[in-house]
């Protein structure tokens, strides 16, 4: 099977499949066959196959035949069409005396130009009658590879469609943009539907939480397997008719729905493991200062201590030779650099199992669709290599269950209910950029502290208090990595995080053909979710007296009960007047969605055992309430002329509960125009077998926040009694913001089709966007509130190529590759400040920031710049005098602004003129830091800030922008023998792709917690070491300010890192045994694979891995989850996992 | 589109229409619109007499959370605290370097006290519109809210004299431009007005016999004490950056005003059993009303612990494990720092926070006299404050120490963590060990707290480039 020969969805034809199946007529025949490859001469399974001019139809089995009975007598013409190949006609003479025999030998296409797509579209079209993208992903194309989770399902399936990981612990979500980010403010996920149903896409935890990763995703409650196809919408021009929700796009899951006949049971089972790549942390290094404790305390003075105190600090915070060789077991000398291997304790090989069961059938009246699954995996993340009774853990357990039934009570009406149901346990460890965290405080620690003196004093272990069966250990209690601050990694990891929840999804679908040329579709349905979190911090978990945080305990909990309720109700009245079609659809949706959260923590415990938030002595609970409403109304008319050129014209109206009941309607149009020249009888260009060209423009919106519009207080108690405070400014003119887009497109299929090109190009203006301004705090109102005063622009190109490159019996080869281009840009901020993402962290350095001019000289424009949302903007180093530096910008616009010579002059100015050093000035500097009062040199050499736009602003430079130019996937899908299918897939990310590298910013530059890499901590030996001489202390401050130096205040300065990569994310093995050899084992059909997932990674990236965040989804507030993107914070690196699977039916 | 056939049944063209119109009605339901909001109060609540006493609430709340805050940006800078941590925004507070607006702490803690300025006032409005409306009565509005609302106004107006070099004052839709160093006194001249009203109508009530006033009417004498007192000081170190310090007479402020209010403080202490001599008013904070700054980055994160110039750092340096301070007439571990540093520890992530007291009021009438050469008043005052602690008396005559330098002790320990110390350091000349010597608070003794980015990029009157001074 071709990996681009996706089935037809064979339920949008189901009422013409029983309708065949019905008598009609005493006067009827039945025409048999089989539908095979034109040149493999395999069985094609899931063709539909109609009878042309009527509503009969049928879809060919697993050997690939069909039967249509009831056809009318004479000559008929039957059409049979599947996805991945063309469609082909055939006319045959029918008889009540004998059964006519018609077979088709269909030729692969990689064309999908009479895909029948429903999404968006106000009922089930071809695609090629529409002049914007849908998006489609079919569930053969995901069934060999290796995917567990609705995120993986989608992931680098389709150009622009970014699925954006955040780090390699298990059942984490993955954050989902289509083209980008349409809103400045407002949730940029995309609108998820099942069967027609809104779903929860929301994700992440409550109150409770872990830090950042590990944050689960509520569309991955959604049962990969139950799939039968995905929609997906990818901006306004196609998702108008979902209104003022639909700004950042809509995506619809089908799922499956079975097909008559008798019970079909599949099984399915996984057995996987899973491991961290090699080398993704790097090793812990430090060096000792002292040779013993004694020439330590001898010291005091240098510290400014009292010997009493750095008897002490020697114990512990120093690096001492004599106690660092007995704790690592080995010599340790001192200024020389060595490492540990620490955080490697935490990473073992990580397990996974998948158990799913499926049974389908039915008869004329009824069809029905059970699936049920269990799916466990234990990430590589441990603790048991540390310490067995820590808590943390790394585990994602999942329960799903599903069913469908479809009634035809009567001839021309079809009822459907689904239910869809998902019980969730995931817990994460602490982790991301959270000083409590497991891995961050192991990656911070610096080696030689490394200290194991809280044994010592009980007696324990060595003379240092070290486990003498394992010397990097302690005996008992104490802190063996070095922690710098804060919590020992063992301590850490007896912190737990977990969720558990209940999703389920439900509908009722009722579609009745009123008259021939009339259809009534209605659509009720309910998504509910309950998530309960909790995070655990056991009564005296100190276990090595180090952390100060919390040690009585604490248990946080949190729940969120979301509830969302779709109506959705439209008429279609299609109608053919001469050569003209015409297809008009009215109809109207409504969207209630309720949510609550509310939770709570306890903390200080009053005794071990006891791990109740009410059982603690402080407490504290919170309790919100949302409610949203959205009603809509849409009317759409698409003209068709002569089946070759399409005109669509559509209109939403809109009214949200977040502007009341006398809020005006919102109203978005549609416009587009779809030709397709090949269809034309006249065409006769043989090189082309297949042509389309396709225009739209439409709009779609995006609503505030439910109570955004309101000046409100909130609770605000003191301890004389209730109280409040000011807290939302409010803003009575407040509106949605509106997405314009335009795109044209191509498609064109080469080579008898075999050969596929598709291009797209788009551009996208939000205009009212709304902006989060940051009013005077002074005037008494603190929070940011959304004024619609920004403009925000997107443009890009999606390119597809599919080709199949050998289609013998024996060989089939098929590859294809897809890339996006995309380029944002806030043409306006409306006057409002730069809005930094991430709160007040000044590490962060993403921002949202209007334009820019630069000049070359006084009153001379050398450049407007525009930002894309998220742009990196900090410290910069003075530059090189080479390319003569000049400000570009402030009062000194056009003079040469501070710069350095190589070999002449530094970027320092340590006798603060103004000016860079010569070298000798910073040599005689270098030498004063080494007197007794800095025994941090590198803390006091700080090097010179530059300021291209002469604005004093030294953290305004542009460093660069998170999201890359071009992303996008290619791969291979291969078929040998008929029965071995090999399936390859690379993702990749290029072309001024910036990742901020926060870990190592730490890791290099800072004094308590990180200055850990063995870089940084060789330029602090030579600096130190009485032995080193002058010229290397002078490169040791040079790499120091071009290679290390870090942090506030200069945040962004040494932490960006291009971030290209290419990854090798998906390997599917799968061999199809024989029927006769299945059968042989009791089943019909029997497969097993070998799959793998993230087995490669090419990148000049330093950091854990390119794809980590420090947020997940879900994981941060509003802003950050829209901007907050590729910072490399503490996070683990996707893990290698490989699969394998057995899948058998009967 | 392909033309459906079907046979047999007449189209029913009824049924369309019919369902066409349930639909669009559907959509016409705009009750469905009207959401209702139970999270938040509505803004015209605040001006519900019901809702006074929660309005006074919250300001309560809205101005002990801001002076926590910035307090704490203070105690950083000053000696009273030191940076042990990791954020380097607080080690730049460490060193003595203050001005920088986008110090992400200062940044944080400006808006607390914007909120509370502003909030103060606007209780303050709410309640005289309640008072002539004639609402202040037992039964209705309680009239002791009313010197409340000017307590709390005027205790953000000091803290924004005492801690900031400049300030806008301004209101909802209406920013206002900065108020220049050099002028920067009127914002205690307006605390000090805030104090006359509370005070008077204070008197009233207390006269009328009330006694729910009393602790209030002693905390506005306290706090009018106080701010008559700091604009003592500002005038000679309050006009930095615009104008350098000029210390005189040593650094002793000498207001009769702040003596005046101070022995009238003293005395209704004295003069109430519940209030007693050793008064304060203090704020407390707790899971379920507000948190504190500084129990959260002190105490909880450990960011910073108790300076040097206080106790001995524990054996990680996170924390502390006893106070170093010797009382300079007994050579003894001084008992007051003591029982303040281990309540602090205490409190963990809720210690409790001293915005008056009674000690306080004491020290002023010491320094006005002792100011005045008054070495009389200066001893009683000064041994009445030691007798507290049981610690034994000054000798006027023969002195164990010299009487600044006393008063320069005293202030020390007993305004512990109170955001005094940083004017005293300058004032007094007492540079921080950990000062680096090219530091602001070095080089521009004087110097406190900028407008924060926040403001400055958002308040168009003031304007981005006030950001980068």
């Amino acid at each position: 099977m071709l990996w681009s020969k996706v089935l037809t969805p064979s339920f949008l034809l189901l009422p013409v499949v029983l309708a065949g199946a019905a008598p009609l007529s005493a006067q009827t025949g039945t025409i048999r066959g089989e539908i095979r490859e034109a040149s493999a001469q395999n069985p094609i399974v899931g063709a539909q196959i109609l009878v042309v001019g009527t509503r009969l139809g049928a879809v060919s089995d697993q050997q690939g035949n069909y039967t249509l009975t009831n056809v009318p007598l004479g000559r008929i013409t039957v059409r049979v069409r599947m996805l991945g190949y063309s469609s082909m006609s055939s006319a045959v003479d029918v008889s009540s005396d004998a059964p006519a025999t018609l077979n088709f030998a269909l030729s692969p296409s990689v064309i999908t130009l009479e895909e029948v797509v429903v999404t968006g579209t106000g009922g089930a079209v071809e695609k090629k009658q529409l002049g914007n993208t849908i998006a489609t992903i079919d569930s053969n194309v995901i069934k060999n590879a290796p995917v567990q989770s609705f995120s993986e399902a989608i992931a680098a399936r389709e150009p622009g469609v970014q699925v954006l990981p955040s780090s390699g612990l298990v059942g984490e979500g993955a954050r989902i943009r289509i083209r980008g980010n349409a809103s400045l403010s407002q949730n940029n996920e995309p609108v998820v539907y099942v069967d027609g149903v809104r779903v929860d896409n929301g994700g992440g935890f409550t109150i409770a939480g872990a830090g950042g990763g590990g944050t689960p995703s509520r569309l991955d409650d959604i049962n990969s397997e139950t799939i039968e196809r995905v929609e997906i919408l990818k901006g306004a021009a196609a998702a108008t008719l979902y209104g003022s929700e639909a700004n950042a796009g809509v995506i619809q899951v089908f799922t499956k729905r079975g097909t008559a006949g008798p019970p079909k049971f599949s099984f399915r089972m996984d057995q996987g493991i899973s491991r961290s790549p090699q080398g993704a942390f790097k090793p812990l290094a430090g060096f000792a200062r002292y040779a013993d404790t004694t020439s330590c305390i001898a010291d005091a003075a240098v510290f400014g201590r009292t010997v009493t105190a750095q008897r002490t600090a020697c114990r512990s915070t120093i690096g001492v030779a004599d106690r660092l060789s007995a704790i690592y077991g080995r010599t340790i000398t001192p200024f020389q650099v060595f490492e540990s291997d620490y955080i490697n304790d935490f990473f073992d090989t990580g397990y996974y199992s998948n158990y799913s069961a499926n049974v389908s059938g039915g008869g004329p009246t009824v069809i029905y669709n059970v699936a049920a699954r269990l799916n466990r995996e234990d990430g590589p993340f441990t603790v048991n290599r540390v310490d067995r009774a820590a808590l943390a853990n790394d585990v994602n357990r999942k329960t799903f269950g599903s069913a469908s039934i479809v009634l035809f009570p009567r001839q021309r009406l079809q009822l459907r209910a689904t239910a869809m149901f998902t019980d969730v346990h995931h817990e994460t460890p602490n982790n991301g950029n959270n000083i409590y965290g497991v891995l961050s405080s192991a990656q911070n620690s610096k080696p030689e502290q490394s200290d194991c003196e809280e044994s010592r004093k009980l007696g324990l272990g060595g003379a240092f208090g070290q486990d003498p069966a394992r010397p990097d250990r302690c005996a008992g209690p104490g802190d063996p990595s070095g922690s710098g601050a804060f919590i020992t990694p063992r301590e850490a990891a007896y912190q737990k995080v977990a969720q558990g929840a209940e999703h389920f999804n439900g509908s009722l679908n009722v579609n009745y053909q009123a008259v021939p040329t009339v259809k009534l579709d209605l659509t009720l349905g309910m998504d509910v979710t309950n998530a309960n979190d909790f995070e655990l911090l056991p009564f005296r978990y100190n276990v090595d007296n180090y952390t100060t945080n919390e040690i009585l305990g604490r248990r946080t909990v949190g729940n969120r009960n979301n509830r969302q309720f779709t109506l959705d109700g439209k008429a279609t009245w299609s109608d053919r007047f001469s050569q003209f079609t015409s297809n008009f659809v009215v109809g109207t949706q409504g969207f209630v969605t309720r949510e609550q959260d509310k939770g709570g923590f306890g903390r200080d415990f009053p005794g071990p055992g006891i791990e109740i938030a009410g059982a603690g002595a402080i407490r504290q609970i919170q309790d919100t309430f949302l409610s949203i409403v959205n009603l809509g109304a849409m009317a759409q008319e698409q003209v068709g002329y002569h089946d070759w050129a399409f005109l669509t014209l559509g209109a939403r109206w809109d009214r949200n509960s977040a502007f009341g009941e006398s809020s005006p309607w919102a109203f978005y149009p549609k416009l587009s125009v779809s030709l397709v020249p090949s269809d034309l009888p006249s065409w006769h260009v043989p090189q082309i077998s297949s042509l389309r060209l396709r225009a739209a423009v439409g709009r779609s919106g995006q609503q505030p926040g439910a109570f955004d519009k309101f000046t409100t207080y909130a609770s605000l108690p003191s301890e004389l009694g209730p109280g409040f405070q000011p807290s939302n400014l409010g803003n009575d003119s407040l509106k949605p913001e509106v997405s314009t887009e335009r795109e044209l497109g191509a498609e064109v299929g080469l080579l008898q089709n075999r050969l596929g090109l598709d291009v797209t190009w788009w551009l996208r203006n939000t205009v009212d966007a709304l902006v989060q301004k940051q009013f005077p705090a002074t005037a008494g109102f603190t929070s940011p509130q959304l004024v619609n005063i920004g403009w925000l622009q997107g443009q890009g190109w999606d390119f597809k190529v599919n080709a199949l490159v050998v289609d013998r019996a024996n060989l089939s080869v098929n590859v294809f590759a897809n890339a996006a281009f995309l380029s944002q840009k806030i043409m306006s901020m409306g006057g409002a400040a730069p809005i930094k993402v991430g709160g007040s962290y000044p590490r962060y350095r993403n921002f949202l920031r209007g334009p820019d001019t630069l000049y070359s000289a006084p009153g001379v424009i050398d450049e407007i710049r525009y930002y894309a949302p998220g742009s990196l903007l900090g410290a910069a180093l003075i530059p090189t005098c080479s390319g003569g530096p000049i400000y570009r910008g402030g009062p000194n616009v056009g003079q040469a602004r501070p710069c350095y010579t190589p070999g002449s002059t530094v970027p320092y100015d340590t006798d603060r003129n103004g000016q860079p050093d010569t070298e000798s000035r910073l040599q005689f500097y270098i030498d004063s830091l080494r007197t007794a009062r800095n025994p941090n040199p590198l803390d006091a050499l700080n090097p010179m800030f530059d300021d291209e736009d002469g604005d004093k602003d030294v953290l305004d430079n542009y460093l660069g922008k998170p999201e890359p130019d071009w992303q996008g996937a290619f791969g291979a899908n291969i078929t040998l023998r008929r029965n071995l299918q090999i399936n390859v897939l690379f993702e990749y990310k290029a072309g001024n792709y910036t990742i901020t590298n926060l870990t190592d910013a730490f890791r290099k530059s800072s004094p308590t917690i990180g200055r850990n890499v063995r870089g940084a901590a060789e330029i602090e030996a030579t600096l130190l070491n009485p032995a080193s001489t002058p010229v290397q202390r002078q490169a040791a401050a040079m790499a120091w300010a071009r290679k290390y130096k870090a942090l506030s205040p200069y945040d962004g300065l040494n932490q960006n890192e291009s971030g290209d990569f290419l990854r090798w994310r998906e390997l599917g093995i799968t061999y199809l045994v024989p029927s006769s050899i299945a059968r042989r084992f009791g089943v019909d059909n029997l497969a097993v694979s070998l799959t793998g997932r993230n087995i490669r990674l090419w990148t000049g990236y330093t950091g854990i891995d390119p794809e980590e965040n420090t947020i997940g989804r879900g994981g941060g507030g509003q802003l950050d989850n829209n901007y907050l993107d590729a910072v490399d914070g503490w996070g683990l690196p996707l893990p290698t996992s490989w699969t394998f699977s057995v899948r058998f039916g009967f | 589109m392909m033309r459906i056939a079907i046979a047999g049944r007449r189209p029913r063209r009824g049924a369309p229409l019919t369902a066409v119109g349930l639909m669009l009605c559907v959509t016409a339901c705009s009750g469905l619109l009207d959401v209702d909001n139970p999270n938040s109060v509505p803004a015209s609540e605040i001006h519900n007499p019901r809702s006074a006493a929660a309005l006074l609430s919250g300001v309560h709340s809205s101005v002990s959370r801001a002076i926590n805050a910035v307090t704490l940006v203070e105690a950083t800078a000053s000696d009273e605290l030191d940076w042990v941590g990791s954020r380097d925004a607080w080690r730049a507070l460490d060193a003595g370097n203050l001005s920088d607006p986008f110090n992400e702490f200062t940044d944080a803690a400006f808006p607390t006290l914007g909120q509370a300025r502003w909030f103060a006032d606007e209780a303050i409005t709410v309640m005289n519109e309640h008072r002539a409306a004639g609402r202040l009565a037992p039964g209705n509005v309680d009239p002791v809210l009313y010197p409340r609302a000017y307590l709390y106004g005027a205790l953000a107006y000091v803290t924004i004299a005492d801690l900031f070099d400049r300030w806008a004052f301004s209101d909802v839709g209406a920013p206002a431009p900065a108020i220049a160093p050099a002028n920067m006194r009127q914002v205690y001249d307006t605390a000090i007005v805030y104090l006359d009203r509370g005070i008077q109508y204070a008197d009233s009530l207390n006269t009328a016999g009330s006694t729910a006033v009393r602790p209030w009417r002693l905390a506005l004498y306290a706090l009018r004490a106080r701010a008559k007192h700091a604009r003592a000081i500002w005038d000679m170190i309050g006009p930095v950056p615009d104008a350098p310090a000029n210390i005189t007479n040593g650094g002793l402020a000498s207001d009769g005003g702040a003596v005046a209010d101070a022995q009238a403080a003293i005395a209704q202490a004295l003069a109430t059993s519940s209030l007693g001599p050793d008064w304060k008013l203090t704020f407390a904070y707790s899971a379920t009303t507000i948190g504190g700054d500084f129990g959260t980055w002190v105490n909880d994160r450990t960011e910073m612990r108790l300076g040097d110039a206080y106790v001995f750092g524990s054996a990680s340096n996170k924390t502390w494990d006893s106070t170093r301070v010797l009382d300079p007439i007994t050579a003894q571990r001084d008992p007051v720092l003591n029982t303040t540093a281990t309540a602090f520890k205490a409190g963990s992530v809720y210690p409790t926070f001293t915005a008056l007291s009674v000690r306080e009021a004491r020290l002023i009438v010491a320094e006005g006299a002792l100011a005045a050469g008054d070495t009389t008043t200066f001893a009683t005052q000064i041994n009445t404050l030691r007798a507290l602690n049981t610690l034994p008396a000054w000798n006027q005559a023969t002195p164990q120490i010299r009487a600044d330098s006393l008063l320069w002790y005293e202030r020390q320990v007993n305004l512990y963590l109170q955001g005094r110390r940083l004017a005293d350091m300058y004032r007094f000349g007492i540079r921080a060990a950990k000062w680096q010597l090219s530091s602001e608070a070095v080089t521009q003794p004087g110097r406190f707290l900028p407008i924060t980015a926040r403001e400055c990029l958002s308040n168009p009157l003031i304007g981005g480039a006030a950001c980068r001074i």
